[in-house]
């Protein structure tokens, strides 16, 4: 099992990529993280996951290229995952 | 750190925006009737009855009432942050709009109903100015976006002022400007304030997410509504100097060609090629805006017997071509989206549910899109074969009232399908 699960949603247009990241995320094992490619800050995404209990963090790496990191609420393995591999300072 | 504190449960109900979008086709059904009943007359002029209770019908009952429902939706989105109205003051804000709106149109045709819209009007329409007002002051994020709808709010607001001035000068002889400027104050700033100004700031962000195009390059984000701002501004001082409006026109519809060649370029960049009848809705809607615009900068060389008739099509076009065109056609992108966002939680809490999430175009079918878009594009032909040959003025009537029931019909059977699968998601 990868520790962290990759998404790219860059180039769909809505509603999918809202749908194929939740749909990912419910299959998301204890200790994985979902890494998502998006062009786009998702601010309604963002309010679904703190509704379903999952942490997530945001970066805009570039003009339209962002990262979200997603894991379930409380997955201690999942954060020690994205801090290991990821750099914080460009959180936002 | 999160960025953005939105809860979900601050994201309005789906009815919330669905109430007003829903509204739009009723005042469609009036206006229709009125096009078709009226005919030819209405090429006569703006100054007529019938024209001055269409344009309100339609600015107010139409194109108002879906842009304000689509606030509801999209400060939230947009901004990270909603408009709190509780829902009985909604309620009371929107029923004043209605009945507000059909007084102040009754009122054009000499019925003693000023009064009454006078009083409709400037309380919900105050109010909600008031509201989104005080969102984007105090809790708004997303500089780019927040400062473009705050002028097109305060634009409202200019809008509701110099409206209520006019009534009461219909109603108490009240004039505190000569002549027809403070008119053309009111329709300018509505349709190039409150209209453009928030279609603007609203392409910025959708056109680039619904169609994967490349963003808007910064710059023309801030100088379009800036020199817009400019252009509203010199009318405001031509108003109150008492001097002509041309030059200041002729800078809005500058900016108006400016901006939509811009949207037009952003929509042939985009990644993926693919047909999709809500690109065709803004490039027609954006070929409209440049044609209207064109015809008011030319204005001065339209010999004067032809200026009324001119007008009357600049208003058609610009309304029905553009407006209107990009209303009915980001409509074919909210409602499924907005309908996807409130089901995709009951299908995160429950993974039975999830096969249950309809696809984007089982909501509202290509098919009914094409027809929708086919009905729009009919409405444009009619308005080009009324104008040469007026007699056949009574087909723009008719085609916007089949359009208008069309697009009733897709969001009523997209919104029942909501209804419908929310209720098997939650018993699945």
């Amino acid at each position: 099992m990868d520790s962290i699960v990759t998404l790219d949603v860059s180039d769909l247009e809505p509603p999918q990529p809202m749908h194929k990241i939740c749909q990912t995320l419910t299959t998301l094992q204890p200790g994985q993280l979902l890494h998502v490619e998006h062009r786009r800050k998702p601010v309604p995404l963002f309010a679904i996951l703190a509704q379903q209990q999952f942490d997530y963090r945001h970066s805009e790496v570039s003009t339209g290229k962002h990262y979200i990191w997603i894991w379930r609420q409380g997955d201690k393995s999942a954060y020690d995952s994205l801090m290991r591999n990821f750099d914080e300072t460009d959180w936002t | 750190m999160r960025l953005t504190g939105l809860n979900f449960d601050e994201i309005p109900r789906l009815d919330v925006p669905l109430r007003f979008y829903l509204t739009a086709p009723f005042f469609a059904v009036v206006v229709s009737l009125l096009l078709i009943w009226q005919g030819d007359y209405i090429w006569l002029g703006r100054w007529m009855p019938a024209s001055l209770a269409i344009t309100h019908l339609v600015a107010i009952g139409m194109m108002a009432m879906i842009m304000i429902g689509s606030l509801f939706q999209i400060m939230p989105v947009l901004c990270g942050a909603p408009i709190k109205i509780p829902p009985l003051p909604l309620i009371l804000m929107q029923a004043g709009l209605i009945f507000g709106t059909l007084a102040l149109s009754a009122g054009f045709f000499g019925w003693p109903t000023f009064g009454g819209s006078f009083l409709l009007l400037a309380l919900s329409l105050g109010y909600f100015i008031v509201s989104l007002l005080r969102v984007l002051i105090f809790k708004a994020a997303g500089q780019q976006t927040r400062m473009p709808i705050m002028l097109a709010a305060i634009a409202l607001g200019f809008v509701l002022l110099a409206g209520l001035l006019l009534l009461a000068g219909y109603l108490w002889g009240y004039y505190p400007v000569p002549g027809k400027n403070l008119t053309h104050l009111h329709a300018g700033t509505g349709i190039f304030g409150w209209v453009l100004l928030l279609i603007m700031a609203v392409s910025f962000q959708v056109i680039p997410m619904f169609h994967v195009t490349p963003e808007f390059p910064r710059y023309w984000r801030i100088a379009l509504p800036v020199m817009l701002v400019i252009g509203l501004v010199s009318i405001v001082v031509a108003t109150l100097v008492q001097v002509s409006l041309y030059f200041s026109s002729a800078l809005i519809a500058g900016v108006g060609i400016l901006y939509s060649i811009i949207g037009l370029s952003r929509l042939r960049a985009r990644k993926r090629k693919l047909p999709d009848v809500v690109v065709s809705y803004w490039q027609w809607a954006y070929s409209c805006l440049i044609l209207g615009c064109l015809l008011m900068m030319a204005m001065p060389i339209i010999p004067l017997p032809l200026q009324g008739k001119a007008e009357v099509f600049i208003a058609l076009t610009i309304g029905m071509g553009f407006v209107l065109g990009v209303i009915q056609g980001m409509l074919l992108k909210i409602v499924p989206f907005l309908i996807s966002l409130h089901l995709q939680p009951i299908a995160m809490a429950n993974p039975n549910a999830m096969m249950l999430l309809p696809d984007h175009y089982s909501l509202i079918s290509r098919k009914q899109m094409k027809i929708q878009f086919w009905l729009y594009l009919l409405g444009m032909v009619s308005i080009v074969v009324s104008l040469c040959y007026p007699p056949a003025t009574a087909s723009i009537g008719l085609v916007m009232l089949l359009n208008w029931l069309w697009i009733g019909y897709n969001i009523l059977t997209a919104s029942s399908m909501f209804y419908n699968v929310r209720k098997q998601m939650l018993a699945s």
